[in-house]
């Protein structure tokens, strides 16, 4: 009876790694010392639950620890990236604008999360593997020096490892949209966060009645904050006459920047649950 | 059912404060937990694992096998560090028991 027992919560323990082993074994001990009966097997509880808890356990921290790699890996990148010679090189630059800031979104989101206690763990294990997977494409892209990728890989290596051992224990997502990390955040600062929610609300811009608006309002500012930036980095404050000019350049660069930002929300907004997943809206 | 429920959110304190007595493996604690609280506390006895296994991750308790008397055991007890963090738990719940008790009770 404790063989067949054991069979099935050996089965259930997917995913758990080398820990199954050892707790199989405390187990088969318990059950043994409580009779070695129905009776036992009963008392001890369905297999299914006991794996399910463990599972459970196991699985947050996992997750914890792929956040904690994730942003690693991408800080470790962005240092790396300084010292690349070919940054200012046109393909290079593109690229490490758009993954950059896709590093910057999941990676802050992310750790965000994780310590604003949204304990979503198939949203930390989503976010930490796009982060994740979107710092080494833009290490392999960039080719960074012998030394840099000597300091990244080994991070890369852990990040992809940490991220794939949480993944198998992430179960599945349930809608989740920006609103639950407003909430969250409402816990830890009420007050702020309420004067936010309600200047939001008085603009028509809170994400939870007008998500779409939001993010083209998000995409926009982000968009001319770019444009501003690039323009005085370039060539400092313009001057009256120049100003025309610096005008169409940087609506030309906040337009192209908020239609990526737009588009990196289309392409990962679900996925990483700044919106309702599609499946989730059919489903209510 | 209601004892069951409460038993889960302080599982943690009530395994911390039974190995403070003395290590014990699995089977051990889950009969000290149940003469202790004179039979109140039963809970699925493999729910134990999980929670043994975390507080070991957390570096509050720490574990060997063990071949004493014929038999195979794993046999856990606090460390250093467990210690203390069973005093600050027994410090919370001193608080939490006796407001709840003077609200249920009256100041009288």
């Amino acid at each position: 009876v404790i063989d067949e027992y054991l069979r099935e919560l050996y089965r259930e323990l997917r995913g758990v790694g080398r820990r199954r082993r050892r707790l199989l074994a405390e187990v088969r001990e318990h059950l043994l010392e409580a009779g070695g009966d129905e009776d036992a097997i009963r008392r001890f509880g369905p297999a299914k639950l006991i794996a399910r808890r463990f599972r459970d356990e196991l699985g947050d921290e996992r997750a914890r620890t792929a956040v904690f790699a994730s942003v690693a890996l991408a800080a470790a990148v962005g240092a790396a990236s300084l010292l690349n010679p070919r940054l200012n090189e046109a393909p290079a630059s593109i690229a490490w604008t758009l993954l950059a800031q896709v590093i910057f979104v999941t990676a802050g989101l992310t750790a965000a999360r994780l310590l604003l206690g949204v304990r979503e763990r198939a949203l930390l294990v989503r976010g930490s593997g796009t982060a994740a997977t979107a710092a080494l494409t833009l290490l392999a892209l960039e080719s960074a020096s012998w030394i840099a990728l000597a300091v990244v890989l080994p991070v890369g290596v852990l990040a992809v490892l940490a991220v794939a051992r949480a993944a198998r224990l992430a179960g599945a997502s349930h809608p989740h949209d920006l609103g639950d990390d407003l909430a969250a955040l409402q816990r830890l600062a009420p007050q702020s966060i309420a004067l936010l929610s309600g200047l939001l609300g008085r603009l028509r811009l809170d994400p939870r009645a007008h998500l779409w608006r939001f993010a083209v309002g998000v995409a926009v500012c982000a968009g001319l904050a770019a444009g501003v930036g690039h323009g005085v980095t370039d060539g400092g404050l313009p001057t009256l006459s120049q100003l025309p000019l610096a005008v169409a350049g940087t609506l030309i660069i906040a337009s192209m920047e908020a239609v990526a930002a737009l588009a990196g929300y289309v392409l990962l907004g679900g996925f990483l649950g700044l919106r309702p997943a599609y499946q989730s809206r059919v489903r209510r | 059912m209601a004892e069951r429920e409460a038993l889960k959110g302080h599982l943690d304190l009530l395994i911390l404060a039974a190995l403070d007595e003395r290590p014990a493996h699995g089977y051990a604690l889950v009969e000290a937990l149940r003469g202790a609280s004179g039979g109140v506390f039963t809970l699925p006895e493999g729910t134990i694992y999980p929670a043994l296994h975390r507080l070991e991750r957390s570096g509050l308790l720490t574990s060997r096998w063990s071949d004493e008397s014929g038999r195979r055991r794993r046999i856990y007890e606090l460390t250093a560090r467990g210690r203390r963090e069973l005093g600050r738990r027994r410090g919370e719940w001193r608080r939490f028991a006796g407001a709840v008790e003077a609200v249920v009770w009256g100041a009288a």
